[in-house]
């Protein structure tokens, strides 16, 4: 286990000590990182946060390893997200000027690649299940969560078995059609 | 393509007999549309039951990552760039334009009643509906009818089926939930409020919209004190509380 897992620790056990360290230890760089950058403070701790959170995300997933200095992780990740904010705010040429101090690690730039890929297919799935329908969307929830049998879901829902197997089935087709037809589908392997 | 999905899903699942299981399997092999759509249902079912598992996580860290956030990072300041021109010179022609129609809608006597409603414009958004029966009241087609009909905004004609519904079954807050915002699209703002208020008393499903959607209802009315008093009620694990936040600030 890489030495830095502990603030990775820290953000899965949600611990206000560990996280006001990992603030109190990386946040300046980031911030003098944004605000060099066409940002401003606020951007900064958006940015910050934002990355945390993803990160830790990334950290839940099962066989997440650390394979570099957290504070290379944390860099990319934040530097990756800002990337994409200037894009959004459609900014005419988006380039990264300044990289505050923080060296480039080969193993950083690949995790952060592949936790940023990761959350944005999360969100290409979260973005079309939430387009369905209430009750689709409720079917669906019930049916996959874990150890659930769909005899138990037609009786939560009040409907018949064969009602809530068909119901369920047109919820998924409809799902997998918005997500199969989404250009980030391929894009984004 | 039911059939199509009942099958993958009764293989995920696991439900399949050790026969059908690898008759399953061996059409798998032939057939690569299919294993592919399987493969896109086995992503869905992980990414979708990891967020869905990580989500009061994710709630808590995010209020420490904002409270401590808000501790190391400090007041807004303007952006660096590359020019070294103070920010207000560089944004002077934007300020100035906005200032000149700021002054002309103050001239004008632009009441905050306009302000509300605009706000309540912005950030009035109804989830999907999708009515499902459940035996007695009104049928499948009646209900599918008056799904059609609220997710197209025509509240006068999903009312009536949705109110025989609830009628019918008083714990499918579903149905009250969207009985709820027709009455209140309707003009029976205060009969909609009552659902809301009984939907929002209790921890289900539905009660964190019931919330916001009674807090909006007073915006509606540009009733702001009552509208952000409901909204400081919204506690930060709900979700909406970004939005009642946001709302807030742009209230005060």
């Amino acid at each position: 286990m890489h030495p830095d897992f502990h603030y990775i620790q820290s953000l899965l056990d949600n611990h206000h000590t560990g996280i006001s360290a990992i603030y109190a230890r990386f946040s300046a760089g980031i911030e003098r990182f944004v605000r060099a950058n066409s940002g401003n403070t606020d951007d900064a701790r958006d940015v910050f946060q934002e990355s945390l959170l993803v990160i830790t995300r990334q950290a839940r997933r099962p066989g997440f390893q650390l394979t570099c200095p957290f504070e290379a992780y944390l860099f990319m990740v934040c530097r990756g997200r800002w990337l994409n904010e200037l894009k959004r705010r459609q900014r005419a040429a988006v380039t990264i000027a300044e990289s505050s101090g923080f060296t480039d690690n080969e193993d950083a730039g690949a995790l952060a690649d592949a936790t940023l890929r990761e959350e944005a297919r999360d969100k290409l799935f979260r973005r079309f299940f939430d387009k369905l329908s209430a009750g689709c969307r409720q079917i669906i929830q019930l049916a996959w969560t874990p150890n659930t049998s769909m005899e138990q879901v037609s009786a939560q829902l009040g409907v018949s078995y064969n009602y809530a197997r068909k119901r369920k089935s047109e919820c998924i087709a409809q799902l997998m059609e918005w997500v199969r037809a989404a250009p980030e589908f391929a894009s984004l392997r | 393509m039911e059939e199509l999905y009942n099958r993958i899903e009764d293989y995920l699942d696991d439900t399949l007999s050790p026969a059908d299981r690898a008759a399953f399997e061996a059409e798998l092999a032939a057939d690569a549309e299919l294993a592919a759509a399987l493969e896109v249902v086995r992503e869905a079912r992980e990414r979708l039951s990891r967020q869905w598992a990580g989500e009061a996580a994710d709630t808590a860290l995010h209020a420490t990552l904002r409270q401590v956030g808000a501790q190391h990072f400090g007041a807004s300041e303007p952006a660096a760039t590359q020019t070294n021109r103070p920010w207000i010179v560089r944004r002077w022609p934007a300020l100035a334009a906005a200032a000149a129609i700021a002054g002309l809608l103050i001239w004008l006597g632009w009441p905050a009643g306009n302000t509300d409603a605009r706000l309540y414009a912005q950030y009035k958004t109804y989830p999907k509906a999708g009515f499902v029966t459940r035996g007695g009241g009104p049928d499948q087609a009646e209900l599918a009818n008056a799904t059609a009909a609220f997710n197209q905004g025509r509240y006068q004609d999903a009312l009536p089926v949705l109110e025989q519904q609830a009628a019918a079954y008083p714990d499918d807050l579903e149905a009250r939930f969207f009985l709820a915002l027709c009455l209140i699209e309707t003009g029976r703002t205060a009969d909609g409020r009552a659902q809301l208020e009984q939907i929002s008393a209790a921890p289900n499903a539905w009660a964190s919209d019931a919330r916001w959607q009674l807090a909006l209802s007073y915006l509606k009315e540009k009733d702001r004190s009552r509208c952000q008093e409901l909204l400081s009620g919204i506690p930060p694990d709900d979700a909406h509380y970004e939005q009642a936040q946001q709302l807030l600030a742009k209230l005060r």
